[in-house]
């Protein structure tokens, strides 16, 4: 959905990303399943670390975490904002406790300190509930419904690695991708200002691929241990793989382009072997071919974060310059494929 | 002004499973609109409780898959793409999903904008809730059913739905009202349950939130209370809507609340419900204006105009 240039084009303000503490290596899940897998998981997933939510810390608390970091660095106060937007898929609230109502958004909303007349509701689109949150604020800034607004998820997902961890059985299990996941928290400020920010949207398409939407499904444990999430990774990747590469192309195709020479790319963060496959297949679009931003190693598979885990630690080492271009990939359970491009304006030092 | 409601439907039978029932509204809404089901540019659910307490994915995709609309898109034609997602937010899910569905709406109709390009010309947002077995359970406290309704835009700038307003009870004074969750550390099964706990004082709390989100409305947007054909509110019991209505001096829809009283609380539906209920008696004719009010856990409250 193009901001054209008579509407503007939306601004990210500001960005706040937080981590628990705690980092734990693969092979010290691996050394505690029952049935560990007989495949190298480091070596097919890439994903060597991740972090784990420390006591007392859960959805909530992360989007919260990550929404204050998000204000700290902005020009804005909490107060100031018109709209926040959760759009995590974990809803952890408490002890064990998944939230339905009220929704995350209205209690975050509360503890930062927003206006009562702000509005507040919770977004889900797996995976790409954020970039999906962003492409609906984008649209209810541009249509001059809201000045400006936060999209805020905190995803304490290690809960499936936990009954991953003692239910895998099989030699092919449906759990394996759960072994992948990280905690985390993002928090996103979007405004239509015309003074520089961190980047500009430029451009954001999503589809919904109906027929696929059983792939990868997340629900309560039937075996009494909390959450689960199911992944037929072969079915998932065959029916991603080659239709990431056909978006990417009508992104471009729809706005003229044939090739662009965007400077970085973040794939949403699943495994480094599919995320090098999905980037050769888009090459005919790029010319030059971007750098592939990652941080699978170190974070794992953050969900709806991911995207915005990356950025912060390439912005933190001080990577983009103004004028850079940005391609997003979204890929989600749904199954949602997504491209959004923008561009950097200012250069954002640690 | 804004969008405009095409056509809603509201379906309550003897299923209890949230998928059947949304989709089955959904679709209902499309052939009653006559409409090409391949034209929903947009798909949102706006409901809560869902089949399974499903968490991924979106259980939109669930509902689009039920209803068989646009599975298989191809990129290139826009024709063959609908985009869905789930909002989240109680009884006022439907309001918020009708903003968002308005500020779509919007940009497309800019005049300047190119035209064909991520254009959201149709939106269908359905919503209701079922016990998460998808079978009756008395300890389920609302109505399973399923809502749809079709959203698009009007060039005439008088009609549609106004701006959104929105208000709250902090949970210090009285609780969150309805609290709803799943406590996956007790043993139960958790696919088949929610806890949903409903504060004793609900009923009048949410009448005093209600009252207050709407009175400042019409303060704030000048509009005479006299002159509010309907008021489609959330349904908590049946004197809900009357008692608000007579609360917020809108007497000519106290008059006619008794044709919008459901069998049992809709819940996220309950919005959409009224608006139907109200259709089909034939209350909503050209120049009717509609007080939409929703209220319900956190406690939070949302109101909108909407001028048929």
């Amino acid at each position: 959905m193009t901001a054209s240039p008579s509407l503007g084009y939306t601004r990210l303000e500001s960005l706040g990303v937080v981590h628990p503490e705690r980092s734990r290596p693969t092979e010290e899940l691996i050394a505690e399943m029952p049935n560990p897998p007989a495949f190298d998981m480091v070596d097919l997933t890439g994903v060597e670390n991740r972090r784990w939510r420390g006591e007392g810390e859960d959805s909530l608390s992360l989007a919260t975490d990550a929404a204050n970091k998000c204000l700290s660095a902005s020009r804005y106060e909490a107060a100031d904002l018109d709209v926040i937007i959760s759009a995590s898929i974990t809803r952890f609230h408490g002890e064990a406790r998944f939230q339905y109502e009220p929704c995350l958004a209205r209690l975050i909303k509360d503890e930062i300190g927003c206006r009562p007349d702000a509005i507040d509701f919770d977004l889900g689109n797996a995976c790409a509930g954020m970039l999906t949150a962003i492409w609906t604020l984008d649209s209810m800034i541009q249509s001059g419904a809201v000045r400006r607004g936060m999209v805020v998820s905190g995803e304490c997902i290690t809960p499936i690695t936990d009954s991953a961890i003692l239910e895998i059985s099989e030699v092919i299990d449906d759990q394996f991708a759960s072994l992948t996941v990280g905690d985390s928290g993002a928090a996103l400020i979007l405004d239509g200002s015309p003074e520089p920010g961190i980047a500009r949207l430029s451009a954001m398409d999503f589809v919904s691929v109906g027929k696929s939407a059983e792939l990868c499904m997340g629900m309560p444990s039937d075996q009494g241990n909390g959450v689960v999430m199911y992944t037929k990774a072969i079915e998932l990747h065959k029916a991603a793989i080659n239709r990431i590469p056909k978006l990417v192309k009508q992104h471009l195709a729809d706005r003229g382009v044939a090739q662009i020479d965007y400077d970085y790319a973040i794939p949403h963060q699943t495994s480094s072997r599919a995320i090098a496959t999905a980037m050769e297949l888009c090459e005919p679009h790029f010319s030059p071919f971007p750098e592939v931003c990652g941080t699978i190693d170190q974070f794992g598979n953050t969900s709806s974060t991911s995207h915005w885990v990356v950025l912060d630690k390439y912005r933190q080492d001080g990577r983009f310059e103004p004028g850079e271009k940005m391609l997003l990939l979204a890929l989600a359970s749904g199954l949602v494929l997504g491209c959004v491009t923008m561009t950097f304006e200012e250069k954002v030092l640690a | 002004m804004s969008a405009v409601i095409e056509k809603t439907a509201f379906v309550a039978d003897d299923r209890s499973e949230a998928q059947q029932l949304t989709a089955a509204a959904g679709s209902q809404c499309l052939t009653e609109a006559e409409v090409d089901p391949s034209s929903v540019d947009v798909l949102i659910y706006a409901g809560v409780y869902r089949t399974k307490n499903i968490m991924e994915p979106a259980f939109v995709h669930l509902v689009q898959k039920e209803m068989g609309l646009n599975l298989n898109p191809k990129f290139s034609d826009r024709s063959t793409r609908t985009f869905s997602f789930d909002i989240l937010n109680g009884e006022c899910g439907f309001l918020n999903a009708a903003q968002v569905v308005g500020s779509l709406l919007a940009r497309t109709a800019d005049p300047e904008k190119d035209d064909e390009l991520g254009a959201v010309r149709r939106a269908l947002v359905v919503s209701g809730d079922s016990s998460p077995s998808g079978r009756t359970d008395e300890r389920f406290p609302f109505l399973a059913s399923g809502a749809a309704a079709l959203f698009s835009w009007s060039p005439d700038p008088s009609l549609g739905f106004g701006p959104l307003s929105v208000g709250s009870t902090p949970s210090s004074t009285k609780g969150t009202g309805i609290d709803g969750a799943s406590f996956l550390g007790e043993p139960a099964d958790h696919r088949s349950f929610a806890s949903i706990k409903v504060e004793p004082s609900y009923a009048s709390d949410a009448l005093s939130l209600a009252s207050e989100v709407a009175g400042s409305y019409l303060h704030t947007y000048e509009i005479d209370a006299g002159s509010i054909d309907v008021v489609v509110s959330s349904q908590p019991h049946p004197e809900f809507n009357a008692k608000l209505a007579s609360a917020i001096g809108a007497d000519r829809a106290v008059d006619v609340a008794d044709k919008l009283v459901s069998p049992g609380n809709p819940h996220s539906a309950s919005l959409t419900f009224g608006f139907d209920a109200a259709a089909r008696a034939g209350m909503i004719q050209s120049g009717t204006k509609v007080l939409f009010v929703a209220v319900g856990s956190g406690m939070s409250g949302a109101c909108a105009i909407y001028q048929a």
